[in-house]
């Protein structure tokens, strides 16, 4: 099948073209082995032939120094990913078309079959420009399209000119760019025995040779040779083709572009404010609160609506299914994991959302200007701006976003510190804790003692995140170095398709990812806290009978009495026991110890776990919860177990614990190796039992 | 105006996003105490960072 990828600079108006011509029916997907994220669709022409629509990573010349970039070039060279395209359609944006090119002649010069498409022409009057595409045609010798993304304009015109591109794979006649003699002694030494390609082709072979193995063992040895000699030097040479371009490409449009005399359009008014010194980082903060205000009044609705069909499924299949295991199995385990999985999708899609608009209309770009400074001192990067955010929702997407950084340490730590910002997840533990910390109380009129106690958290999770970075900038040693060097893109509306597709990647992501192992783990706990051994259990149930008819309990609390001594005597049971001497000096009892367990799974699992120990019943319900809590007394000091240092100590163990599965099985993904997410987990979960350990100590 | 640069990886990437000696470069603003500098070229808005500036010479118009 034809495959054709549109190829362009960052923010040519590339993605917009492609979700115009092929819809939302567009897959997110990764190459082999490289964890970019490539999108494709199959698109039909009206020849009726199928051909594939890649969507390649943008990038700025062959020359690249981004992961992403690279992964374009390797492709384009046909290094091992196989996914080479028949032709290309390359993007620039009408108002930047001298600088864009450049990588448009290095195409021209491998050979593709290339159809240049003008985009955003409606952007061009604002500016008081005009471009002569007959002049264009003709100097490049290629076909030349002008389209609107936005307005749609020449879009049918672009899918016949596809269907031509296909049709005639034409070729443009002759290099756009001489390769100096002495480099083509070069090529022709080291390639005298293949005939791959054109010569330039070869040229970039042997500049991409250290991350190809296109090369054979003789050809090597003879690169090696050159660059012993100092014949061939990578970096001169890239240089002097680059500059050769830029030379040709300016006397090219000096005759296409046609300048009016009007004022330039200054799209940077809103810069002086947005990007200011001062009202910049207020704006940011200003926007930030506003994204999590958001989540928290818009995602409660949704998020009841998901647990109380969850609640109804799980009642109406209590009473179908014959009472037993099995149907506790369904019930407590496979739907409880479910709804544990699928009640996140609001805050995450809603977060997504709103992150995703940010960075359509280009504001993303100036925090990561504003922060990089900041950023940079911690070890990371501006850029790992999008992933701290993003954090707030969840780890998992937000852990893949630090892709686009391409220092490997700034990128590595970025991995390891994103799961200190508090997520989703945490908020209903948060929630059922905090009252036995702060009192409810008005503050100011409009805010109230625990609103800013929840906000105090976010602040700590920030905290704890620079903090970390800033020791493990300390320890990690890197050769790489680092930029910032980024495109600030035009201010624009959003490109309503890109959102939507940015969401449903992202929500689809958390689901696979972090869903089976939630589910998995669901299971597994449930077997733990279901079964025990069997003298035990049995010992368990009868005390449970006897002291129901003892106390006259009615029917719904002694089921929830007889749940709480299974429980009690069940494996987990048993597990929570035995690590009572670890989390003692914590202020925790045995109780605490199962629910930090399946915490393990998910951290809000804890707070139904809380529930069943507790003897609440299955009804999700805080207060009651709370309430209950409150009044368990530690058998040994004959004090309540809640106090203000217990709640206050737990609160912190959840905000700095590494106790997510499903995150430590993505950054074993993203890094490749066993050794992060372990390092990961022990860093994480030691300081948070340093810290819980020394709040309890300090405030008891 | 831009004159030169000292050679490096960064001189690579500098120039395929279009500084190439002869090229006018307008700062349009600064953060403060040798912060990021936000900067036009040949159209395009970019942002670098203080030490990556300096290893541009320009002649100042």
């Amino acid at each position: 099948m034809t495959a054709i990828a549109l190829i362009g600079n960052p923010n040519s108006g590339k993605s917009s073209l492609f979700n115009i011509l092929a819809g939302t029916r567009q897959k997110v997907g990764n190459y082999p082995g490289v964890t970019v994220d490539v999108k494709s669709a199959k698109f039909n022409l009206k020849s009726g032939e199928t051909v594939t629509l890649l969507d390649m990573p943008g990038l700025y010349s062959m020359y690249p120094t981004g992961r992403e970039e690279r992964l374009v070039v390797d492709t384009l060279l046909h290094a091992g990913t196989g996914n080479c395209p028949d032709a290309i359609v390359y993007t620039v944006d009408a108002s930047l078309l001298e600088s864009q090119l450049l990588l448009f002649t290095q195409l021209i010069d491998l050979g593709f079959p290339l159809l240049l498409v003008v985009n955003m022409i409606d952007e061009l009057e604002k500016r008081d420009l005009a471009i002569d595409l007959d002049v264009l045609r003709s100097r490049l010798g290629v076909p030349v399209l002008a389209v609107s993304s936005r307005t749609g304009e020449n879009i049918d015109e672009l899918k016949h000119a596809i269907l031509d591109l296909v049709e005639k794979k034409q070729v443009h006649p002759k290099p756009f760019y001489t390769v100096p003699s002495d480099q083509i002694n070069n090529v022709r030494y080291v390639f005298f025995d293949t005939e791959v390609g054109n010569e330039y082709f070869r040229l970039l072979q042997m500049h991409h040779a250290d991350r190809q193995d296109k090369l054979s063992e003789n050809q090597n040895t003879r690169l090696k040779e050159l660059q012993d000699q100092e014949t061939f030097q990578l970096l001169p040479a890239q240089v002097d083709e680059t500059m050769d371009r830029a030379e040709k490409i300016k006397r090219l449009l000096a005759f296409a572009i046609v300048r009016g005399k009007g004022k330039r359009f200054d799209s940077n008014w809103f810069d002086r404010v947005l990007t200011h010194n001062y009202a910049g980082p207020v704006i940011f903060a200003a926007i930030m609160l506003f994204t999590f205000q958001a989540i928290f009044a818009w995602a409660t609705y949704p998020m009841d609506w998901i647990e109380g069909a969850f609640a109804w499924l799980s009642g109406e299949l209590t009473t179908i299914l014959p009472h037993g295991w099995f149907s506790s199995l369904i019930t407590d385990g496979l739907l409880a994991g479910l709804s544990g999985v699928m009640v996140f999708i609001p805050q995450i899609a809603i977060l997504f959302f709103l992150i995703t608009i940010l960075e359509e209309v280009g504001y993303m770009a100036r925090a990561v200007y504003l922060f990089d400074r900041l950023l940079q001192r911690v070890g990371m990067n501006g850029r790992s701006v999008v992933a701290l955010i993003s954090g707030g929702a969840c780890a998992i997407p937000a852990i893949m976003s630090a892709r686009t950084i391409e220092n490997w340490k700034e990128r590595l730590i970025t991995i390891m510190v994103t799961p200190f910002i508090s997520c989703s997840a945490r908020i209903p533990v948060f929630a059922l804790l905090i009252a036995f910390v702060v009192p409810y109380e008005r503050v100011w009129w409009i805010f109230n003692s625990q609103g800013l106690a929840f906000a105090g958290l976010y602040v700590l999770g920030v905290v704890a995140a620079l903090t970390s970075a800033y020791v493990f900038k300390r320890i990690l040693k890197s050769r790489d170095a680092s930029f910032l060097l980024m495109e600030l893109p035009t201010y624009r509306w959003p490109d309503w398709t890109n959102v939507w597709v940015q969401v449903r990647t992202k929500v689809g992501t958390f689901v696979t990812e972090a869903g089976k192992i939630i589910i998995l783990m669901s299971l597994i706990l449930w077997a733990l806290a279901s079964f025990g051994p069997k003298a035990k259990m049995l010992a368990a149930e009868q005390e449970a009978q006897l002291e129901s008819t003892q106390l006259g309990l009615t029917d719904s609390e002694a089921g929830d009495l007889l749940a709480s001594k299974k429980i009690e005597a069940s494996y987990a049971g048993h597990i929570g026991k035995v690590i009572e001497p670890v989390i003692r000096p914590l202020g925790y009892d045995w109780k605490i110890g199962i629910a930090l367990i399946t915490a393990f799974a998910a951290r809000e699992v804890f707070v139904g776990s809380m529930a069943t120990i507790y003897s609440v019943g299955s009804e999700d319900n805080s207060l009651r919860i709370r309430e209950q809590m409150a009044k368990v007394i530690d058998p040994q000091t004959g004090k309540p177990i809640f106090t203000q240092a217990t709640a206050l100590s737990l609160i912190l163990f959840f905000l700095l614990a590494m106790q997510c599965m499903s995150t430590l099985a993505v950054v074993y993904k993203e890094t490749g190796t066993w050794k992060w997410p372990v390092i990961q987990f022990t860093f994480m979960t030691v300081l948070a039992y340093v810290v819980s350990f020394a709040t309890y100590q300090l405030m008891s | 105006m831009l004159a030169d640069f000292s050679v490096s990886r960064l001189h690579q990437r500098l120039l395929s996003m279009g500084f190439t000696p002869g090229s006018v470069i307008r700062v349009l603003r600064r953060l403060p105490m040798n912060g990021n500098l936000y900067v036009e070229i040949a159209g395009r808005s970019l942002a670098l960072r203080f030490v990556e500036a300096e290893k541009i010479t320009v002649n100042v118009s």
